[in-house]
């Protein structure tokens, strides 16, 4: 009735394929020396190697890069970012807010979230137009369905200023003929003459490119984790240096309050000693 | 001050002291004040239901929240979200990052909020039905043999690895069904063995957890909130244990990593494979 093999198999023992420390001598990361055969690579490429196994060309890391760059805006009013002036306004410490922005950015309206579902959305369109649906015929389908299609639309502005920098990174080094890439440039154009007028963001673009560069939906939950990162520190170094509590205090009355009435504690309640419900 | 630049609530309201905007006076709870009347009046575990469900708690509701926080408080040194605290603490980490780092272990769908939520999910899909719990975790199965194939065996609310129910699941499971005397914690009570049958494995107390969130008509949202926070007792005493003993007192496994396709050892191989081509040459 019991897997309970599993555990006396796994207890006091971790079998590694990813690596680790050989104290005072090495480390092995996911198969190669770190000090002596991985030690010239610049860190994206090596955190590309450790989420995917593989080497990137120097054009697909710079476009990555940008990927990561073009996404680092220093604005505390956007919410994951506040979370890092908060932090700092509130005396916290860098690492305990960056840390807890960086959790936060795995939303639902922005950030990891949507970036992860546009790759799935951009996986799914090819799979349906390498088996003979039209694009048009199946991004129809997922609008029938209710579903998002993400990658498109986004909060606060319809436009996206980050997309033409980006194009001109990527058309530099020539990755912006790729097969997924083109799939959502397309998506982009019938979307837009839609009803709803959906505009491309960002995360279509990195969607497309992801795939192009054969990234999984998992790797690429991956790859992100640290998408607007560079643009923390700036954020909690103002924050600290502003006198505590200084980053837009909040007035007693900007609590717009919907809820019950005044009301008494000691007043009578209704009570359901028979049920917990 | 912009409209737009305003918090709505239907939680919380405060009355500010006399010309200083920033400082409150009065503080309003669901429209009860907090400070003049719930702290004198209420306890804790009445004011967190509150807080949740915007109404005072019945005798019976204070009491079943009230043994799920016990129930809970400490999963002990060996539960993932106790090790993850434990982890900051011996390396003297931040106070915060060591809760932190239990929230974030404690939110897995392994023993932590998520499985507790998908457990609420199956416990009211089954809506107390010996027929109905075995169709929805026959649908359980087959839905994560196709997503989650390396989780064949997990199934929310029950202990995977587990030979039988243990001791503290059916303790707990008997109390909270002594204080809630109906609802799902009620029929489990019953059905225990009968419902492990189904499932193939025992009973957890993720499963106990979750029948008495679902009998306190908590959304899955809120319980999963709630099983997050009080869960962090335990982490947080943990930690500052680990702290007092030092790394030296923790256990780091240094002879339980097997590093499969270790560079070294290829080259040694070969080595060794180029001496045995010399040698029959």
């Amino acid at each position: 009735m019991s897997n309970s093999n599993q555990l006396y198999d796994a207890a006091d023992k971790w079998i590694t394929s990813m690596g680790g420390w050989i104290p005072g001598e090495r480390v092995v990361y996911r198969g190669k020396d770190l000090h002596t055969e991985l030690h010239e690579l610049d860190w994206l490429a090596l955190f590309v190697y450790g989420i995917t196994g593989r080497y990137f060309t120097e054009n697909q890391l710079t476009v990555l890069n940008a990927v990561w760059t073009c996404t680092s805006f220093p604005d505390p009013r956007i919410w994951n970012n506040g979370v890092v002036a908060l932090a700092g306004t509130a005396r916290s410490s860098a690492s305990l807010g960056i840390s807890a922005a960086l959790a936060i950015s795995d939303a639902g309206i922005y950030g990891n979230g949507p970036c992860v579902q546009a790759l799935e959305f951009v996986l799914r369109a090819a799979a349906a137009t390498d088996s003979g649906v039209k694009l048009e015929v199946f991004i129809q389908q997922e609008l029938d369905q209710g579903k998002t299609i993400y990658g498109f639309g986004r909060p606060l502005t319809g436009v996206d200023e980050r997309i033409p920098h980006l194009m001109s990174v990527i058309k530099t080094n020539g990755l912006h003929e790729g097969k997924f890439l083109s799939l959502i440039l397309k998506t982009a154009k019938y979307l837009h003459q839609d009803r709803r007028k959906l505009q491309l963001n960002v995360a279509g673009i990195f969607a497309g490119l992801a795939a192009d560069m054969g990234f999984t939906a998992e790797e690429y939950n991956l790859f992100i984790v640290p998408l607007f990162l560079a643009g923390m520190p700036p954020i909690f170094l103002e924050a600290s240096s502003k006198p505590a509590g200084t980053f837009f205090p909040l007035r007693c009355e900007q609590i717009v309050y919907h809820g019950k009435q005044r009301r008494r504690w000691t007043e009578p309640t209704k009570r359901h000693t028979a049920s917990a419900g | 001050m912009s409209a737009a630049d305003c918090i709505h609530s239907n939680i919380w309201f405060e009355e500010a002291v006399g010309d200083e905007p920033f400082t409150a006076d009065v503080c309003y709870c669901y429209g009860y004040d907090v400070y003049g009347e719930i702290l004198t009046h209420a306890g804790w575990i009445e004011y967190l239901y509150l807080l949740f469900k915007g109404e005072r708690p019945t005798a019976t509701q204070a009491r079943l929240l009230e043994k799920i926080a016990l129930a809970i408080a400490n999963p002990g040194p060996r539960d993932h979200s106790i090790r993850a605290a434990m982890n900051g603490g011996v390396g003297g980490s931040d106070h915060a990052a060591c809760l932190i780092a239990a929230l974030a272990v404690g939110a897995g769908d392994y023993g932590g909020a998520g499985e507790l939520s998908k457990s609420m999910a199956l416990w009211l899909t089954a809506n107390k039905d010996i027929h109905c719990l075995q169709q929805a975790i026959h649908k359980h199965r087959d839905i994560t043999a196709r997503t989650n194939p390396a989780d064949p065996d997990l199934l929310p609310g029950f202990a995977t690895y587990a030979e039988a129910c243990n001791l503290p699941v059916r303790q707990t499971l008997d109390c909270m069904s002594q204080v809630h005397d109906a609802g799902i914690l009620n029929w489990l009570a019953r059905n225990r063995t009968e419902v492990e049958s189904i499932a193939g494995i025992p009973l957890a107390m993720t499963g106990v957890i979750a029948a008495a969130m679902t009998d306190l008509e908590f959304s899955t949202s809120q319980a999963e909130m709630l099983y997050l926070i009080l869960r962090l007792p335990g982490a947080a005493v943990h930690a500052l244990e680990q702290t007092q003993f030092g790394w030296k007192h923790y256990p780091f496994f240094k002879a339980g990593l097997h590093i499969e396709d270790d560079p070294a050892k290829r080259h040694e191989n070969r080595e060794g494979n180029d001496v045995k081509q010399q040698s029959t040459v």
